[in-house]
């Protein structure tokens, strides 16, 4: 999204221009390719210094493969990512060695991504090592002084991973990815696999952390909580494809786009007497390998209307740096008759308030065809 | 858990060293669950024992006397006088002709020489902890290895060979004094005058069609059944985790070809290829059947690591370590090699039983090498005599060997499954 921001001083740090990532499925001896899925088809974003940038969506989306094919852990189909005026796409062997040390990665799950059979020193010291930063007392200097960062004891060194919990091995994890100082790290569903209190430690330990050492983060999550807690900016994906992009505030108070609209709905409430509109889609998600024409989302859109099924939406800026990928807010699409909007799940500023009472809200809802009202 | 803890650099160490004493590594663990397994832990001592007899087999039995002394007007001049015969004949081509045999008498020395020089080196250091001990012994047990190799390769380069003594004859002449190992004969000596005996003193399980003592034959196809065992298993080990890891870490055609390789390979019941390529070999040596059977037996050990490497190669600790931008050898060899290994472990275990196995058969149906007194072949000669004590001991051997080695195999294998832990 080559857009104007709202602080044109500041530099992207991180500028992704339509990246694609597909995977082949072969059939045969030969390996024929019959069919590709499109796990992530052309999403643009950038990511400023210092900065947070949540990425959400449902499982399957396509979060985890771009944020991993951003550091090149899986090889990109197409599109540039620009990360401190190069494309790392572009970088050769090489390179990419130099600049992996500016980009790093914490793993789901915290029980696979340690290697069993090396102490913690070797696991966090390794690259320290490998890149000729430090060695020997030097090294365990360095690995103790993180482990004590991450708010863990500087004895661990000498143990394995085995003899940690969860929590444990996800700040060992952040130890790893903070050894090199990257200036960029992707949290790939960093705090999915803990329980709720290690998450809050686990989130402000890396919200610290990106205050001492000027980090950013790509924030991959699919709870939306989380992510409104940490989050600078945050991106919506369906299968595959960005369809909104805004800062938390505005993401939050006013969704533009039906997807996201119907995903806020989704968060839980604390207050259980409170009664809200929860929106159910209907049907699954479409297959990647086939998506739907037109817009991917129109198969299960409330608000689905004539050019839906037939045109690629482009992005719109609704507002400023606040981007959507949607034929209602298209000027040159935009629906004729203005009830469309009524159909949305929430109601969007500019138009229905201007065509409607707020009052009518709930008869909008009630005319909406996969809305449910829960009461608890 | 979140508050920082600042200690001085005088408690961190302090700190760091208990918590040395405290904590276990991998092969620690592994080594306490083996214990669990009573039949395995034991079977482990046997096969130990197993390798002590093969070194000390010349101690029991060696036509070469410890010490003869010949006075003076006593047989030839040049033997006159106090002489100390068997150090030298167990590096001499006339008594020894195999490289296998000078092996392990070399290791009769050269054994014990590590130990004591590892004990010294050990009084004179000082270690901060366990774990540099045993860094230290890792280094040491590396050095020492391929220092007994390379003066055995000296050695045996070396070609020792000094004129042919009888000393049993010499020792039966009026005044000669001398001490014999417990069995005066070596496996090869052929004593037409005493074909086909019964157990006796002099023979402890009688002697073969060519007169040779069986229980010395035994003793010294102990060193060749565990030498075609564990080398045999070394040769395809090694090759199938080079090839099962081309194919697990590169996949795409690299797997596709090696996995052809493997099908075709097992389409033949692996005796009668071995059998057939036997047939290209005119007079094997042990060192032919050992690699045949190595060549012939990776395909399991490949198929294993390859799947242990696809499946190690999406695990996120990988995908941190190309993250984190090492290279392809350090991934490697230092996060798949040291993951895929427990399986190929357990497998290679079992398949030193099974090369002792096949080399019996082949030698059984004489396909084996001619001269070696391998346990397959005193049994052909024992069931050519009809003497039931002549098939009975060698079949035992084997069966001891074997079951000793399974047993051994099924407790690594219970000890490195973490689901069957208890």
């Amino acid at each position: 999204m080559a857009a104007k921001v709202k602080d044109n001083t500041k530099k992207p740090l991180l500028e992704v221009k339509n990246l694609k990532k597909y995977f082949p499925i072969t059939k045969g001896i030969i390996s024929r390719v019959v069919g590709q899925v499109k796990a992530v088809d052309d999403i643009s974003f950038h990511v400023y210094p210092n900065e947070t940038v949540g990425l959400v969506g449902e499982s399957g989306c396509g979060k985890t493969t771009a944020g991993r094919t951003l550091l090149r852990l899986l090889e990109p189909t197409g599109g540039e990512a620009i990360f401190d005026g190069r494309d790392v796409f572009q970088l050769d062997q090489l390179e990419l060695r130099k600049a992996r040390r500016d980009m790093q990665i914490i793993f789901q799950d915290p029980y696979s991504s340690l290697n069993p059979r090396m102490t913690i020193e070797a696991i966090i010291g390794e690259a320290i090592q490998f890149h000729g930063i430090a060695s020997g007392d030097e090294r365990r200097k360095i690995v103790e002084d993180l482990l004590v960062r991450v708010g863990l004891q500087p004895s661990y060194i000498t143990r394995y991973p085995h003899e940690f919990s969860g929590g444990q091995r996800q700040r060992i994890g952040i130890a790893r990815a903070l050894a090199l100082k990257p200036k960029f790290i992707v949290c790939d569903e960093a705090v999915s696999a803990l329980d709720v209190s290690v998450q809050a430690q686990v989130i402000n330990l890396l919200k610290e952390l990106q205050e001492e050492f000027n980090l950013s983060y790509l924030f991959i999550a699919h709870d939306l909580s989380v992510v409104k807690h940490i989050s600078d900016r945050i991106a919506v994906m369906y299968l595959g494809q960005l369809v909104e992009f805004a800062d938390c505030n505005s993401l939050f108070k006013a969704p533009r786009h039906p997807y996201t609209q119907s995903l806020l709905s989704a968060i839980p409430h604390p207050d259980p007497r409170r009664k809200k509109a929860r929106v159910i889609l209907e049907g699954d998600v479409p297959s990647p390998i086939n998506p739907p024409s037109g817009c991917r989302f129109h198969t299960r859109c409330p608000a689905c209307f004539g050019p839906c099924s037939k045109v690629v939406p482009k992005t719109i800026e609704v507002e400023p740096d606040h981007f959507v990928q949607c034929h209602l807010y298209d000027p040159e699409h935009a629906p004729k008759d203005p009830t469309v909007f009524d159909r949305l799940p929430q109601s969007v500023p500019e138009h229905s308030s201007k065509k409607k009472p707020p009052e009518s809200l709930g008869a909008a809802a009630a005319a909406a065809p996969a809305v449910v009202d829960e009461e608890e | 858990m979140t508050e920082e803890v600042e200690k001085t650099p005088e408690e961190l160490e302090e700190i760091r060293k208990k918590a040395d004493l405290q904590y276990k590594t991998y092969s620690e663990i592994v080594w306490v669950q083996f214990k669990k397994y009573p039949q395995s832990y034991y079977s482990l001592y046997g096969v130990f024992a197993l390798f002590v007899i093969a070194i000390l087999a010349p101690v029991f039995s060696l036509n070469v006397p410890f010490f003869i002394n010949v006075p003076a007007g006593v047989g030839p001049e040049n033997m006159q006088g106090m002489h100390f015969p068997w150090l030298a004949a167990l590096f001499d081509a006339n008594f020894f002709e195999g490289g296998l045999d000078i092996f392990f008498n070399w290791l009769l020395f050269a054994l014990p020489g590590a130990f004591v020089i590892y004990k010294v080196m050990v009084r004179t250091k000082t270690f901060a902890n366990p774990r540099e001990e045993k860094a230290f012994i890792g280094r040491y047990l590396g050095w020492a290895a391929l220092g007994v190799f390379a003066s055995f390769l000296a050695i045996y380069m070396f070609d020792f060979r000094q004129a042919y003594v009888d000393y049993v004859q010499l020792s039966q002449l009026d005044g000669v004094s001398s001490l014999f190992p417990p069995l005066q004969y070596s496996y090869r000596d052929v004593d037409l005058n005493a074909v086909i005996q019964d157990p006796s003193w002099q023979h402890w399980l009688g002697t073969d069609q060519q007169g040779r003592d069986v229980f010395a034959r035994i003793l010294y196809g102990t060193r060749i059944s565990l030498t075609i065992g564990v080398v045999a298993v070394a040769i395809y080990t090694a090759i199938g985790l080079v090839l099962g890891g081309l194919a697990g870490y590169f996949g795409g055609r690299v797997d596709m070809l090696v996995m052809r390789l493997i099908e075709v390979m097992i389409c033949f019941p692996t005796f009668f290829l071995i059998l057939t390529l036997r047939g290209f070999i005119d007079d094997p040596s042990i060192f032919h059947i050992m690699v045949l059977i190595g060549i012939t037996g990776w395909t399991r050990i490949a198929r294993l690591v390859r799947g242990e490497f696809l499946r190690l190669k999406n695990q996120d600790f990988v995908q941190a370590a190309i993250a984190l931008g090492l290279t392809k050898r350090k991934i490697i060899f230092r996060h798949l090699m040291p993951n895929a290994l427990g399986p190929v472990f357990v497998a290679a275990t079992f398949g030193v039983a099974g090369a002792i196995l096949i080399e019996a058969s082949l030698s059984f149906l004489g396909l084996g090498p001619a001269t070696a007194p391998s346990w397959g072949q005193i049994l052909t000669a024992g069931r050519q005599t009809g003497k039931i004590v002549l098939i009975l001991a060698p079949g035992l051997a084997i069966f001891i060997t074997v079951s000793l080695l399974n047993l051994m195999g099924e407790g690594i294998r219970d000890a490195l499954d973490p689901k069957l832990r208890k």
